[in-house]
């Protein structure tokens, strides 16, 4: 009694090459998505576990102002006498969550709105983009300094600016997935079963055209982390005493003739965090789309 | 080409329109009195009921806000953008003052980073896998990622304190002008860098190249000829977005160098709370924007016909 069994090999093999999982291998493949990566990961971790790592508090005198770096203050100390090395480190909880919180604060009702337009089409899409146009008719710095004006200086409202000033980005970027996606037979046959609109954008075209959202997102962390702590050094952003990277900057500016050191390491940690999201967020877009990918 | 300016130009009404009905909300949306938030920006909270009442009435808070639109518009349109209430002066005075420095070094930016990318991007696509493209990978990478702040220290550190060549701040003349347009133009050669370099990667596999080569036109005439122009056109195309960089750098490397700009007024204006101010340097820097953006897309008519033939 021969019992045949279906062998069928490529049936585990079918299921673990899901795009998903395609793109996820592609990614981690990735040389230059690796040290990003590493990069990303050494940050969040000084971020998450900073009042433990950093040496002293980040508000702490601990020493004379300005002095070099040395074996008691690795990155020297600031024109106050606070340990640069600590400030630096906290610095990185704020940098971090402003990129993120931006991003959210762009995405998601950028996202909406350009789903809305391109479902709906007509003169809902007419209004949403002249909108969008108007938006992007600036440049958007000039947009978030125009929020800033309307809220006043400080770190959650450079968070929201910077995340509205994306907001047309997101929201164009959207729209064309959508349109792209709503011909569509999938979408077709979403909407002749019976689905209402709502269900069909967010359960059919949405997750199918999210990929390069996604990637534009992360790419737009970075950005945030750099528009945030230029509003920063500007005296836009965080106020005194708060360790945050731009504002540091600034603080040594005056100084920086005698102690090169105070603006120097803030400046290269924002550096660093920027270039961690930029080679993640290629090594994404290239695992989502291999066309793309630079010749 | 004529009508195709034309249309161009129509089509910036509206958007134009729009921009100023977003500088207007600016203090509309403001929650409380902006008069009053002006004055204690400005005066430092000592303020009086009547310097408030005074004042409401001056920028016409006291008028319906749809009346208040049409002043400000018709104000705009005529030159008129209202008064500085911490500097009691005509802000379109004080906005076209500066309004010399900031294009200045914009231009600047915009020449450096033009002068720095293209050629970069072209030996890169040229010599590819080279050291000069990874080079201009990594330069790339870092303009995309660096503070314009940060940059701009580091220059006057090295070039003003080390070595003495340009001043740190202030000054005028072209030698003021050469550390802060390099910061500008270096942060955002990048940019072009890498899109010449694949602009012209593209070029190179085209099929008039391949016949170019094949009839043996000589390879430098063929590349000035075909290559150069057909590979510059991407990059023409983002010198109107470029330029709206350039723009939105000045805010900040006009405070890393103490130029006096629009950029860094607007800065000031923002701390003071001196919104007829932030209004009408908004305002213009975005007229300024829009315009460049019509230039190159003119530019880009010219150098590729099918564009104007194309709707």
């Amino acid at each position: 009694m021969a019992t045949e069994t279906a062998e069928l090999p490529a049936g585990p093999a079918v299921a673990r090459r899901s795009p998903g999982r395609i793109a996820l291998r592609r990614f981690l493949r990735h040389r230059s998505a690796q040290v990003g990566l590493v990069l990303l990961t050494a940050w969040v971790v000084l971020a998450v576990f900073a009042p433990w790592i950093a040496p002293y508090e980040p508000n702490e005198l601990v020493s004379r102002a300005r002095q070099a770096p040395s074996a008691d203050h690795w990155l020297g100390t600031d024109h106050l006498g606070r340990d640069l090395l600590s400030r630096v480190i906290h610095g990185a909880r704020i940098s971090l969550v402003l990129g993120f919180v931006s991003v959210i604060f762009g995405l998601v009702p950028g996202a909406t709105l350009g789903l809305v337009a391109g479902y709906a089409g007509g003169r809902v899409d007419a209004v949403i983009s002249r909108l969008i146009d108007a938006m992007l008719a600036f440049p958007s710095i000039i947009l978030a300094l125009i929020i800033i004006a309307t809220l006043g200086p400080g770190i959650l409202n450079v968070m929201i600016a910077v995340g509205v000033a994306s907001v047309p980005e997101y929201a164009r970027l959207m729209r064309g997935q959508v349109l792209a996606a709503r011909t569509q037979p999938y979408v077709e046959a979403a909407w002749l079963v019976g689905n209402d609109p709502a269900r069909i954008m967010g359960r059919h075209i949405f997750p199918n055209a999210n990929g390069p959202l996604i990637v534009f997102a992360t790419l737009q962390v970075g950005n945030a982390i750099l528009v945030g702590a230029g509003l920063s050094f500007l005296g836009l952003g965080a106020q005194p005493p708060t360790a945050e990277w731009g504002l540091m900057s600034a603080e040594g500016r005056d100084v920086l003739a005698r102690a090169w050191w105070i603006s120097t390491f803030p400046g290269l940690a924002i550096l660093s965090v920027v270039v961690a999201f930029n080679l993640v967020g290629d090594g994404l877009r290239d695992a989502v789309d291999p066309r793309t990918r630079p010749a | 080409m004529g009508r195709y300016i034309l249309g161009r130009i129509l089509q910036m009404i509206p958007v134009l329109l729009l921009v100023s009905l977003i500088v207007f909300g600016i203090m509309r949306v403001l929650p409380g009195d902006p008069a009053l938030l002006m004055l204690q920006g400005a005066e430092g909270g000592v303020t009086t009921p009547e310097r408030l009442e005074a004042l409401r009435e001056r920028m016409g808070l006291n008028d319906p806000v749809v009346v208040q639109y049409w002043t400000f518009l018709t104000g705009a349109l005529t030159g008129d953008l209202g008064e500085s209430v911490r500097f009691r002066e005509p802000v379109l005075d004080m906005v076209l003052d500066r309004l010399g420095s900031t294009i200045e070094l914009a231009l600047a930016g915009l020449v450096i980073s033009v002068l720095v990318g293209v050629p970069l991007g072209m030996i890169a696509a040229m010599r590819r896998g080279g050291w000069i493209d990874a080079f201009t990978m990594t330069f790339s990478y870092l303009g995309a990622s660096m503070p314009v702040f940060f940059l701009g220290l580091i220059l006057i550190y090295v070039f003003a304190f080390g070595m003495g060549l340009f001043p740190s701040a202030g000054g005028t003349g072209w030698r003021s002008l050469v550390l802060p347009g390099v910061t500008l133009g270096l942060i955002n050669a990048g940019l072009i860098a890498r899109l010449m370099r694949s602009s012209m990667l593209e070029v190179l596999g085209e099929d008039y190249m391949r016949t170019g080569r094949a009839k043996g036109v000589p390879p430098g005439l063929l590349l000035r000829r075909h290559g150069i122009k057909n590979a510059l056109i991407p990059v023409v195309t983002i010198l109107g977005l470029q330029f709206g960089n350039m723009l939105a750098g000045t805010v900040v490397t006009e405070t890393v160098f103490s130029r006096p700009g629009i950029g860094r007024m607007i800065v000031t204006a923002i701390l003071a709370k001196d919104y007829p101010l932030i209004q009408g340097a908004v305002l213009f820097l975005s007229i300024i924007y829009v315009t460049a953006n019509l230039l190159v897309d003119i530019a880009y008519a010219w150098l590729d016909p099918r564009i104007r033939y194309g709707d």
